[in-house]
């Protein structure tokens, strides 16, 4: 093996003589960036995958946009009015807003974007977010109204999906339009090799402002020690999604920046209100006493995330963190030992009873805190274990109601309708704790009918009350930060707290010096 | 021999729909369908049944079976993940995969060879204890370990090779200097037992009566050990080579995700993962078609090498 | 006479480690961890003993010609001692995990959890939760020697059963079994394990069903060829003329002579099953945590390889000389029982 490693010694020194320090950074207008996985599909009305929607978004653009805390500013329409009864939106368009392939931007296009959305055959994963639409009207070619079966304050969130032009869907179709995407945003695709890199380029007729990066390369890193040691190499110019190991290696290190948005998103533990002994308060009680979360989440977490009191993150109201945080069981392992010895006396736990905690491998932080949570458990006398594996394994038994105790993470909208109603209402879409309270369904459908703020945060109050505290179904974990590790060159790029990377936005154009 | 490899083409037919009825089972014992992995929390009832009448979800399992087999055929196959043609997602991987394959495969048998012979003539030298001691060390390492270590090593700490990630073909420098490390990573485990099988095996051979006869001839020890013994020795080194290409295949897939590198492998994971039968099956009978074309070609070689195996 | 003064050397060592265990930390029987270590304690203690004081009964070979040559054989490795001496070592460290593990492998101190470089406290240094590096890759030996075992034992009886009917009944029936293994393995072995995993679910069991049902085609192989060989044997025709039923030869002539291959090739497949098991780890397909494996250990340790690379280092060195000392055995008894059938 001599012969091998001379080889690769030789190799070596002659590539370094040759070619010293092939291994740069691109030059100043390329802006090159890690994800964590394969992009797939670059149709708006399809990204259902968290990365083609980070992609998406620099393509196309919205109807409106987000602003700085997440204030929902002017897009593409300039400007909006609302009805009094909360029933129709009229927008009214800029003039001259190109796509990328020149055609003029028109209240046609917007239209037929929602239609492909609503289309039932479709299966859109943003339906959800505009079912209320009940017809559209264009009024003329800057003018497009929108009248809703029933008013639904969260409404204004679903018109910032990205417009597709209309004549170029027709012409090539749904299929040619994920694979070579033509949109409004401040970047055309040039490039695409699958599983490799997609290369998108300036679009310097962009309705706001001309992008000051001429070249975006996003790389799928799927393996974030590889994503950190391209970094460190200078292959990449941002990570986006390091582990907290890594990040602390690059926290005290000056060649790089670390910027983070507090909290987007939330980390919960979410038991069975169906399924014995789970669907016992006394025992849930029990459980969340035995693990002392408050010390661990912060460790386990770090640089990552913060512990959650709320299950609406701490940027979006209602602020009702600090008196959740009093009322949640304190970390308590006498009481709760005792509280498990009393339950299996009652029969309440079988004798044979193992908890399952299920999480996803594809989270490593919650699989952190699941491993640190079955042995608190198992200290307190409750034999547990983890049960890791993949996402789509655990959510085919969560459907199915085969899981007593379970993770999730979860990220939407800045409104607290997103957050609530899918897990808390009794047929929620998201509720796989099989929960069932109907003062809980009322008070949620009375949120979506007023759009009086306070009001809607009152209700919402006694949601996370009832559901956090009286009844406590769910326990909430952490809000995960975003958390962008770049290259100290790279200036105005500042993590908003969606899953968006936001290098062209209202507020902000990204360069590198 | 020409009859021969008609044969064994026509043997590829069965073994291809073998694999396809196993993939097609275990698919079905996976739980969990695509619509509602990729939906995740966004899912809701209404989507999760449209999308997985879309898919073909909802008709039963033999017809589905049929309409895989039918599409892969036609080329009509489509992903669900992905949002197209099979046939074309492969497409754009499928180098990939062959040029890291094909390299790897050259720089075992270029490094191994030559390493295996010395160590044998040269028995109980300095030389073939510690070649052999590091092809030992060579088939214990996990390779997604080496990997790590030789990004950290080669592109962290002397910044010598890009990372990761597929830089192009691999006649462009960008490609080579790409390919490098994770080609180095794979081909350890080969490096490391083709030499000591490649040792091994001389030994053997040169214990025979006809060597001995040919030394004690007066033969030029150099022309013995190249023209009788390597040539009988290499039977059994391209057995093992063309097993090892199977396994390398298998190893190509932790090697691929540690090196963000563009492969069929990589993409096959993603298939099982997001539960994309259309892709699944893809994506795995191409790799399961290398596998059968490489084993081929051994059983070829083995007549070149040696004419006196004949197929007929 | 050195035999004995190691003996009565390692017995002090033993009797030290129960002392401390079953008296001073009252363990003797409280889980199961500690039963089996107790018991293998006695066990040992019972060997050293007869080590010292019955050496004469230790000659087993003395009748047996053939397996004092192997012995003979066996004794001319370096590599093969060495690694038999190793292995022994990790199957002692497997077993004895709870007697001499300095810390608890799980237990985790909450207002602590942080890494820390190797020190006089802990020598292989902590993990990210503060738990004893040295105490896991203690434990993780038991996880990967018994995935290990397992999975190659279930691999052996799945493939030797394939290869004694192919090659015992020959014909069509050898022909459709031998294309049928084919077929399994140009499955690429990891997606097949891949697979096998998601469709069974989590849990050790499963992982030992998915390595051992891949790569069935080298026992099927080897036991076949050996098959093939000794059926035209005159014993066993004689054996079948006189009316034994085919299981009976099978069992009675057939297994016996290709043990020794057999044993080879296992040796050998341990070391496989074992890189496949951290091969799936690193896929989060691996053993549930806490429970302490080498593989989880690793995939753990990247996300710290700057910071931390103990974490990494450790286990993956437990990882190399585990399979490097089957790889090394394997060598050994290949030369020392020659079986001519393998490659």
């Amino acid at each position: 093996m001599k012969k091998r490693l001379l080889a690769l010694l030789l190799v070596s020194l002659m590539a370094v003589s040759l070619f010293g320090g092939i291994v740069q950074a691109a030059d100043n207008d390329t802006f090159v960036m890690g994800i964590d996985d394969d992009i797939s599909d670059l149709d708006p009305g399809n990204t259902i995958i968290s990365v083609n929607e980070r992609v998406a978004s620099l393509i196309f653009d919205g109807l409106v946009e987000y602003g700085e805390n997440n204030k929902i500013v002017p897009g593409i329409a300039k400007e909006w009015t609302i009805s009094e009864n909360g029933l129709e939106y009229t927008f009214s368009l800029r003039k001259g807003v190109k796509f990328h392939n020149g055609e003029e931007l028109i209240a046609e296009d917007v239209k037929f974007t929602y239609e492909r959305i609503l289309d039932p055959e479709a299966g859109s994963g943003l339906k959800a977010k505009v079912s209320k639409i009940e017809s559209m009207e264009v009024i003329d070619d800057y003018t497009i109204k929108f009248t809703l079966s029933e008013p639904y304050v969260p409404f204004i969130l679903g018109m910032t999906f990205g417009v597709v032009p209309k004549d170029y869907v027709e012409e090539v179709g749904s299929e040619t339009l994920s694979r070579k995407p033509i949109g409004a945003g401040p970047f055309k695709l040039e490039e695409w090799v699958s599983g490799t890199r997609v290369v998108l380029s300036a679009f310097n007729d962009h309705w706001n402002k001309v992008p000051k990066l001429k070249k975006v390369i996003i790389r799928p890193i799927p393996e974030p020690a590889t994503q950190a040691m391209e970094l460190r190499s200078g292959g990449i110019d941002l990570a986006v999604n390091l582990d907290v190991g890594q990040l602390n290696s690059f926290a005290k290190n000056e060649d790089f920046k670390l910027k983070s948005a507090p909290g987007a998103g939330i980390s919960f533990i979410g038991f069975n209100d169906k399924m014995a002994p789970f669907d016992n308060r006394k025992f849930r009680e029990a459980i969340i006493k035995a693990v002392p979360f408050e010390q661990m989440i912060p460790q386990i977490y770090g640089l990552l995330g913060q512990k959650a009191y709320s299950f609406v993150p701490p940027t979006l109201w209602p602020d009702y963190r600090e008196y959740l945080k009093e009322n949640t069981p304190k970390f308590s392992p006498e009481e709760a030992q005792k509280m498990f010895e009393k339950l299996k006396d009652d029969g309440v736990i079988p004798d044979d009873f193992v908890a399952e905690v299920h999480v996803a491998n594809s989270s490593p932080s919650q699989v952190k805190v699941a491993e640190a949570m079955v042995t608190a458990l198992t200290q307190a006398g409750l034999k547990a274990e983890t049960a890791v594996m993949e996402f789509g394994t655990m959510w085919d038994k969560l459907g199915r109601g085969e899981v007593g105790i379970y993770m999730l993470s979860f990220v939407s909208d800045p409104d607290p309708d997103y957050w609530l109603y899918r897990f808390f209402k009794s047929d929620g879409a998201l509720n796989k704790s099989f929960y069932e309270n109907e003062e809980v369904d009322k008070w949620l459908e009375a949120a979506r009918l007023t759009s009086d703020q306070e009001e809607r945060a009152e209700l919402y109050k006694k949601v996370l009350k009832q559901t956090l505290i009286e009844d406590m179904v769910f326990y909430t974990m952490a809000h995960k930060n975003q958390i962008y590790v770049m290259q100290d060159n790279v200036m105005g790029l500042e993590p908003g707290n969606s899953l968006l990377i936001p290098l062209v936005t209202p507020t902000a154009n990204v360069y590198k010096e | 021999m020409f009859a021969y490899i008609i044969k064994r083409l026509l043997w590829m037919i069965p073994v291809l729909i073998g694999v396809s009825l196993i993939l097609f089972g275990i698919m079905q014992l996976v739980p969990g369908d695509p619509a509602t992995i990729m939906l995740g929390t966004k899912a809701t009832p209404e989507t999760v049944e449209a999308l997985n009448k879309k898919f073909g979800f909802n008709k039963p399992f033999y017809i589905r079976y049929f309409l895989l087999v039918k599409n892969f055929l036609t080329g009509e196959l489509d992903s669900i993940y992905y949002h197209a043609k099979v046939i074309d997602i492969i497409g754009q991987r499928l180098h990939a995969t062959i040029e890291l394959g094909v390299l790897s495969l050259l720089i075992s048998v270029v490094i191994a060879i030559p390493t295996g012979v010395i160590a044998a003539v040269k028995r109980n030298s300095i030389f073939d204890l510690i070649s052999m001691f590091f092809a030992t060390i060579g088939i214990s390492v996990p390779s997604f370990f080496t990997g790590l270590i030789l990004i950290y090593l080669f592109s962290v700490f002397f910044k010598v090779f890009p990372s990761s990630g597929y830089g192009g073909p691999i006649w462009t420098w960008q490609g080579l200097e790409h390919i490098i490390l994770p080609a180095f990573a794979l081909s350890t485990v080969m490096i490391a037992s083709t030499s000591r099988l490649t040792r091994s095996a001389m030994l053997e051979i040169m214990k025979e009566d006809y060597l001995v006869t040919a030394r004690s001839k007066g033969v030029a020890e150099k022309l013995v050990i190249l023209k009788h013994a390597f040539r009988n020795a290499l039977i059994p080194i391209i057995t093992n080579i063309g097993n090892q290409v199977a396994m390398m295949f298998g190893g190509a897939i932790l090697i691929e995700t540690v090196f963000a590198w563009p492969g069929v492998g990589r993409l096959a994971v993603k298939a099982v993962q997001y539960r994309d039968q259309p892709l699944v099956f893809g994506s795995i009978l191409i790799l399961s078609f290398i596998y059968v074309v490489v084993n081929l070609l051994v059983d070829l070689l083995y007549v070149f090498i040696n004419p006196r195996i004949s197929y007929d | 006479m050195k035999k004995k003064i190691i003996a009565v050397f390692l017995l002090i060592i033993q009797l030290y480690i129960i002392h401390k265990n079953w008296f001073s930390r009252d363990r003797f029987w409280n889980t199961l961890d500690v039963k089996f270590a107790t018991v293998f304690s006695v066990l040992i203690i019972c060997f050293l003993l007869m080590v010292i004081f019955k050496a004469d009964k230790f000659n087993l070979f003395a009748g047996n010609d053939l397996a004092q040559k192997t012995w003979k054989e066996f004794n001319k490795s370096t590599g093969g001692k060495i690694a038999a001496i190793i292995l022994l070592i990790i199957i002692y460290i497997a077993f004895m995990a709870p007697f001499i593990s300095p810390y608890s492998p799980t237990a985790i101190d909450y207002s602590n959890m942080t890494y820390a470089a190797p020190s006089w406290a802990h020598w292989f240094g902590t993990d990210d939760f503060g738990r004893d590096i040295l105490a896991r890759v203690f434990y993780g030996a038991r996880m990967a020697l018994g995935v290990g075992f397992a999975a190659v034992f279930v691999n052996a009886i799945l493939g030797v059963s394939l290869g004694l009917i192919s090659g015992y009944y020959g014909g069509k029936v050898d022909l459709i079994v031998m294309r049928l293994v084919e077929i399994w393995n140009s499955i690429p072995f990891i997606l097949l394990a891949l697979a096998i995993i998601s469709a069974l679910g989590k849990g050790m069991l499963n992982i030992i069903i998915a390595v051992g049902v891949t790569g069935l085609i080298n026992f099927a192989r080897v036991t076949r060829s050996v098959v093939l060989q000794i059926k035209e044997k005159e014993y066993v025709q004689a054996a079948k003329a006189l009316g034994s039923s085919d299981f009976r030869i099978l069992t009675k002539h057939v297994l016996p002579n290709s043990i020794s291959s057999l044993i080879v090739l296992g040796t050998l497949r341990i070391g496989i099953s074992i890189l496949i098991v951290a091969g799936l780890s690193f896929l989060g397909l691996g053993v549930q945590p806490p429970a302490a494996s080498w593989g989880t250990m690793l995939k753990r340790g990247q996300e710290f390889l700057i910071m931390a690379p103990w974490m990494s280092i450790f286990p993956g060195l437990a990882i190399i000389i585990t399979v490097l000392s089957f790889n090394l055995l394997g060598d050994a008894l290949r030369d020392a029982l020659d079986p001519r059938q393998l490659d």
